[in-house]
């Protein structure tokens, strides 16, 4: 006889558990592979429906934005730099500009908040470095006269010291107005130098001589020097890996290097169709996103040759630099068209509160849009992306040209004497020379 | 030798000046030569001619330089001396010592590198300093590269943990009723004080005492305090063992002291043997009963899943199932059993206690053996080759059956000559139960009779197998059945013909012969089957094409073959298949980081002080028990001494294994 004992399903108040009774048969629950697959096809559908990926877009400024900068401490503040000389402070929160400053003649080449978040550096074309305070923006606390123009500026990440780079490397403490050191080794100028993260004596730059010269700020000489093929315009160290760092290469590609091993890249991210202007590490380390002259914003996985996503609206122009925000929840970039943009890292993220439950139905479409990845209906699915006319289109020109390429080299292989013409890996073909 | 200075032809030597000098007097004497030669051939005739040479007087510097440059050999100081020798005077005994003493000393410096090759050899060390201090970091990029799933942000100042005497210190009684009960505890005399070796109570009763005896008495309290706490350290010991050999052999031991006792209590008190005897037949309905080791516990159901990929959890099942029959059959024989679930041995039932029990208890059962045929020899399954021509495999069964029952009956004429007693229990041979051997039993002692029932699980096997396919013919069938798909899928001949078509009309009118011939379209013969060699394979020729889309085509990368992939995608993530626990473990995402919440890069201070720090607390821990317990002090020191020693004594063993291999 069927009996129910109602304690087993009835609630005594209304924020009881509901005890839910399973039985775990597996005769009970047949196909298990089929239905999963069903509800992964189903996951990864829906994935892209929600893939809603642009928040705002910030603007006000008067000119192409130039530099970006996170503040150290608070999330919701934001720096930024435009090419008429102004430095815009937003707050992202409440989407709004907090302050406006005049604080350059000519461009904003660089930003970086000091690690405590009360002031900020600023470096222009005008050869001046200023040091502002968070709370007076009417005037800077400090300025100092260089001999040259700066192009860049990084703080270090617990002293009181800061890097600038121009024609060449200097060292800098906060309470002196000389540069406590200054690195040249053959170029004649430098385009970005920045502080590693958690090895936070060491520093990298890159230089208009197509190099990225490695240095210590306990040494007096540079560490190493490495000339690609073409000029990186920027690098971004790993913040969870203390010797990798990745560059955005005029060659459209990014490039991740172990600093111990310079011989060649351990990883080359392919995917964007002109010179990659801006790359910037999710906190995470496991991510990181790039911005390109092709006026796309792209999201690779560190590990990864191609991008995971891609974003990009109709009105965005040239990207000159992105940045991820450090709860690893948001990519802001800023593009030609005096815009910042707010992207979510990951496009279909719902934002705001989500319960227990939803939360748990989440993570369980993902670990099966995971599993299931490889089959090619899925996968089809996941990768799609509709790409601007002009990307499309230039990245079947790129393959084209690609192959063309390897046709020569393998007919040119094919058609003289073995052995003459060797086989180069793709990745040490980039590196030309290292040097000691 | 001053001849043979001057002889030299030519010389050679740096100074410039000098060798044009000399250049120019060679050119001079060679045109004079040239002329005397010229002026001797003039005759014809040749005439020895003396060159005169003329010696110099003074020795050239040139000269010298240049034959010391030829030999190069620089002329040291003792050579100097050398010449020396004959006139030993004490001063060129001390100019000889000094100059020894000077050449001792001497370390030249190298000529500084250029400033290129200098910065250079700076660079180059300084990033190999760089590069070796980096490698610190590699173990822990493997691990957040590696890991499953990494919370952010990662450092949150550690977990702390409370020791004990913190959770005592902060610990109240709330209730009132706690209260009371605490109250009346530590009224009690019989709390131990923690300054005082004695209770209250105690101290009352040996103050009641003489001296004397309350001496021997504190003695004899001391003594039993001492054995009981050694006796739970021991308890304690034992009790962490986790080696399941160990809990087998102390479970085997126990059954074997209860075995002893059971045969002690047959002997002395017969009563409480059939008592015990009850117990078991209880026992036996008990298990009869339930559903205990019948493979439906939640135990058992868990294992079955399990047991597809895990020999040992089958063996398991095996086990349990045969403890099952074992426990349910009827039974003369005395088992000390334990309620154990998950009993894994398989000595077990080999080990089963063998109890000899008294003649006057007459049990008639009857004497069964467990057949001695191997599995091959019987199971039809294993020995027939899967090919069969049909007239072979028409009636397997029967086939098989003959082969059983003319092996038993070429066993039993063995046996015959033997015992004549076999032809009435011949009957059993049917159900897969045959007596074999009863000799060794039958010269077993008079007043016994030694009963032993084994459930070898191969034969019930073989035996539901026969059941089971007593009535069909299963090769036959696929034969059939094999039949049916080829006829079906070959091509038919297709028939256009219209029946009634340009004849005439109306009932019975049947299609011309001809006609029909003219509009039957043959096919073209079809490709020869996948499956036509193979007997006992049916290949589906019409693969389904809309499935095949969703299938992978190419083993994806982190995969090493295409068991691993299968099993990770036969491996069901959701609710129905898991509980609730497993379903998290298996979903969990790779990152986890809360909206919000800023992640700061890793912090090299945070990483590696940690260690240092635990290090510190350790010590500090250390000191504080050194000030709390004099006792341990000492211990704890010998301790620290004997780590020193063993230290020193590696470095000793060390530095002997290098002067080893320098020796060699």
């Amino acid at each position: 006889m069927l009996c129910r004992n109602p304690a087993d399903y009835v609630r005594e108040t209304k924020k009881d558990i509901v005890p839910v009774q399973r039985n775990y048969d597996p005769d009970l629950h047949p196909f298990e592979v089929a239905r999963e697959y069903t509800r992964a096809m189903n996951a990864v559908k829906m994935e892209r429906i929600f893939a809603r990926p642009f928040i705002c877009s910030l603007d006000g400024h008067r000119d192409s934005v130039q530099c970006l900068a996170k503040h150290s401490t608070q999330l919701s503040l934001l720096l930024s730099g435009s090419c008429d000389g102004e430095i815009k402070i937003w707050n992202v929160a409440q989407r709004t500009c907090q302050e406006t400053i005049s604080a350059h003649n000519g461009f904003v080449r660089g930003i970086c908040v000091i690690p405590d978040g009360t002031a900020f550096y600023s470096v222009g074309n005008d050869k001046l470095i200023k040091r502002w305070s968070m709370d007076n923006y009417d005037t800077p606390t400090m300025t100092i006269v260089g001999k040259h123009v700066f192009t860049s500026i990084d703080h270090h990440y617990k002293n009181a010291q800061y890097a600038t780079s121009g024609e060449n490397v200097s060292l800098w403490d906060e309470q002196r107005a000389q540069p406590l050191q200054s690195f040249q080794w053959g170029a004649d100028s430098h385009a970005r130098v920045k502080f590693n993260p958690i090895e936070t004596t060491v520093l990298a730059s890159c230089a208009t001589d197509r190099s990225i010269i490695l240095y210590d700020t306990r040494q007096s000489v540079p560490l190493r020097k490495i000339t690609l093929q073409m000029n990186s315009s920027t690098l971004a160290w790993n913040p969870l890996e203390a010797f990798v760092f990745t560059t955005a290469n005029e060659d459209y590609n990014l490039y991740s290097f172990d600093i111990r091993y310079l011989q060649r890249p351990f990883n080359i991210h392919k995917d964007h169709v002109a010179a990659v202007i801006d790359v910037d590490y999710a906190p995470t380390g496991k991510e990181f996103v790039s911005g390109s002259y092709d006026k796309t914003v792209r999201i690779f996985a560190s590990d990864k040759g191609h991008s995971r996503d891609i974003y990009h609206t109709k009105r965005m122009q040239h990207i000159s630099c992105v940045q991820w925000t450090l709860d690893n929840k948001y990519v802001i970039s800023g593009s030609d068209e005096m815009c910042l943009r707010l992207w979510k890292a990951k496009a279909s993220e719902k934002l705001g509160v989500i319960r227990n439950r939803e939360a748990e139905t989440l993570e369980y479409n993902d670990a099966l849009k995971e599993k299931f990845s490889h089959f090619p209906k899925i996968k089809r699915i996941a990768q799609q992306r509709h790409l601007p006319k002009h990307v499309y289109h230039a990245k079947r020109e790129h393959k084209t040209i690609r192959e063309s390429q390897k046709r020569h080299e393998a007919n040119a292989r094919a058609n003289s004497k073995p052995g003459s013409i060797p086989f180069v890996s793709e990745r040490s073909k980039i590196i030309l020379k290292e040097e000691e | 030798m001053e001849n043979d200075f001057i002889e030299e032809p030519t010389l050679i030597d740096d100074d410039d000046e000098e060798e044009e000098k000399q250049s120019h007097s060679q050119i001079k004497k060679h045109k004079h030569d040239k002329l005397i030669d010229s002026i001797v051939h003039l005759d014809g005739k040749k005439r020895k001619v003396t060159i005169r040479k003329e010696p110099i007087s003074i020795p050239n510097n040139l000269i010298v330089s240049t034959q010391t440059s030829t030999s190069s050999k620089k002329i040291k100081s003792h050579q100097l001396l050398s010449s020396l020798k004959k006139t030993s005077s004490l001063q060129i005994q001390t100019l000889k010592k000094q100059l020894a003493k000077v050449n001792k000393h001497q370390a030249v410096l190298q000529q500084p590198l250029q400033k290129p090759q200098a910065e250079k050899a700076e660079r180059i060390a300084a990033y190999n300093q760089e590069k070796k201090s980096l490698k610190k970091w590699d173990p822990i990029v493997e691990k957040n590269r590696t890991a499953e799933t990494l919370n952010f942000p990662l450092q949150n100042g550690g977990v702390q943990f409370q020791t004990t005497e913190e959770f005592v210190g902060k610990f109240q009684t709330l209730s009132s009723l706690e209260k009371d009960i605490a109250a009346i505890l530590q009224s009690s005399n019989n709390n131990i004080q923690p300054n005082s070796l004695l209770t209250q109570a105690e101290k009352k009763i040996i103050s009641k005492m003489d001296l004397l005896e309350a001496k021997q008495k504190l003695n004899e309290l001391k003594r039993m305090r001492a054995l009981i706490s050694y006796q739970q350290a021991k308890f304690k010991r034992v009790r962490k063992i986790k080696s399941k050999k160990f809990r087998r052999l102390v479970r085997k031991d126990r059954q074997k002291q209860e075995e002893k006792n059971l045969e002690k209590l047959s002997i002395e008190h017969p009563d409480q043997f059939l008592e015990r005897l009850e117990q078991l037949e209880r026992r036996r309905i008990e298990e009869r009963s339930t559903l205990r080791h019948k493979n439906s516990t939640k135990w058992a159901k868990e294992k079955r899943l399990l047991s597809k990929f895990n020999t040992k959890v089958r063996e398991d099942i095996e086990e349990q199932l045969k403890l099952g029959k074992q426990l349910s059959t009827k039974k003369a024989q005395a088992e000390s059993d334990d309620d154990d679930d998950d009993d894994d041995d398989d000595e077990q039932s080999s080990s089963k206690p063998i109890v000899e029990i008294p003649k006057k208890k007459s049990i008639d059962s009857p004497l069964i053996l467990a057949p001695s045929q191997t599995e091959s020899e019987v199971n039809p399954w294993l020995t027939t080759s899967p090919v069969l021509p049909s007239s072979e495999y028409s009636k397997p069964i029967e086939v098989q059956n003959e082969d059983t029952s003319s092996s038993s009956d070429s066993d039993e004429q063995d046996e015959k000559e033997n015992h004549t007693q076999n032809e009435s229990s011949d009957n059993n041979t049917s159900y897969g139960i045959t007596i074999s051997k009863p000799s060794e039993h039958l010269n077993m002692p008079d007043n016994t009779k030694r009963i032993e029932i084994e459930s070898k699980q191969t034969e019930r096997r073989q035996m539901n197998i026969q059941e089971a396919f007593a009535d069909d013919d299963v090769l036959a069938e696929f034969e059939k059945e094999k039949a049916e798909i080829i006829d079906r899928d070959r091509p038919k001949s297709i028939d256009l013909s219209l029946p009634g078509w340009g004849e005439w009309a109306g009932s019975g009118v049947s299609v011309n012969k001809r006609k029909k011939r003219k509009f039957l379209i043959h096919p073209k013969p079809a490709p020869p089957r996948r499956d036509v060699h193979l007997h006992h394979v049916i290949i589906n020729e019409k693969t389904d094409e809309k499935i095949s889309e969703h299938r992978v085509s190419d083993l994806p990368f982190p995969f090493a073959n295409v068991e691993q992939f299968e099993s990770v995608i036969q491996q069901p993530l959701g609710r129905e298949w898991n509980p609730e626990t497993a379903f998290r473990r298996l979903n969990q995402p790779k990152i986890r980081s809360r909206i919000g919440v800023r992640i700061e890069p890793l912090n090299k201070q945070d990483i590696f002080l940690k260690h240092h720090h635990s290090k510190q607390d350790n010590n500090s821990l250390f000191d504080f028990n050194l000030t709390n317990n004099d006792q341990e002090k000492s211990s704890s020191n010998i301790e620290h001494d004997s780590l020193f020693d063993n230290n020193q004594s590696q470095k000793k063993k060390f530095k002997k294994k290098k002067k080893t291999k320098l020796n060699e």
